[in-house]
């Protein structure tokens, strides 16, 4: 395999395909919290591609701006996570189920 | 020699997968995304990301941890409890990873045409910069219709999964 990439092209491609697959589980899975893990990995890939995006800069107070941004991405990731969590516990309460299915209307 | 950064990438990409596709049991599926978190870090930190990916890591790795701990008081970790699927769920469900997995194949084919990604330089060194004008080009540009093509299909597609996954007439709950 010959091939001119370097790292961080590597890692933008990787992010790319990371998101897609996080997006592919959103939609695949029926269960609550699986839903959120492939919310997860698509947070993953986003804070991923903004590491990526430090890697390619020359200068070093953009590379520095860049991973603070990848950073700011990873922990709005996990507080999605967390409130999503809290989101499926409210309703595991409410209803007992974590079946997407029986989450079809937004009540107020 | 095939450096570290694909291979960790695949792997990530592979566990990924594993904890989408196949992680009906919960803690397969949380620790499938761990795996994938802790490669797409050896990655990044190979690629030099350093202090970023270390901290990528850790906050990745701490997300799937609270789901892990939240979904072990939520669920059986060693079953989904979830009806059986219908067949119109699981051909919508086909065509939706039919679709996703063009997108990745595309994606993939095009990566191993690197020469499209990396601008050459003055001295002729094609490994020494990223051209981030060339990103767009792969991303939009040639294949721009191809690229919208895809994207209403896969629009077209989960309207369809959606809708199939609604009853008709069914409560509110």
């Amino acid at each position: 395999m010959t091939n001119a990439l370097d790292g961080p092209a590597w890692l933008v491609l990787g992010s790319m395909a990371l998101f897609w697959i996080g997006l592919l589980g959103l939609f695949w899975r029926r269960n609550l919290v699986g839903m959120l893990v492939g919310l997860g990995l698509a947070w993953a890939s986003v804070a991923g591609l903004a590491m990526a995006a430090g890697l390619l800069q020359s200068d070093a107070e953009q590379a520095v701006g860049a991973g603070v941004l990848a950073l700011c991405a990873a922990l709005v990731g996990f507080l999605q996570v967390a409130v999503g969590l809290s989101l499926v516990v409210a309703r595991v309460s409410r209803r007992g189920s974590i079946d997407v299915e029986e989450a079809r209307l937004l009540e107020g | 020699m095939i450096s570290l950064i694909p291979i960790a990438l695949v792997v990530a990409l592979a566990s990924a997968a594993v904890a989408v596709v196949f992680g009906q049991v919960l803690s397969r599926s949380v620790v499938a995304s761990y795996a994938a978190i802790a490669a797409f870090g050896l990655a990044g930190l190979a690629a030099g990301g350093g202090v970023v990916a270390l901290c990528f890591v850790i906050v990745g790795l701490l997300s799937f941890l609270l789901l892990q701990l939240f979904g072990w008081m939520l669920v059986d970790v060693d079953h989904d409890h979830l009806p059986a699927p219908t067949l119109a769920r699981t051909g919508a469900q086909a065509v939706v990873l039919a679709i996703f997995a063009a997108g990745l194949a595309l994606l993939g084919r095009r990566a191993f045409r690197a020469g499209e990604l990396v601008a050459p330089s003055a001295t002729g060194d094609r490994s020494a910069g990223f051209d981030p004008a060339a990103l767009g080009a792969f991303l939009f540009g040639g294949h721009g219709e191809l690229a919208m093509l895809l994207g209403c299909l896969l629009a077209a597609a989960l309207l369809t999964a959606l809708s199939l996954l609604r009853d008709e007439g069914g409560d509110a709950g």
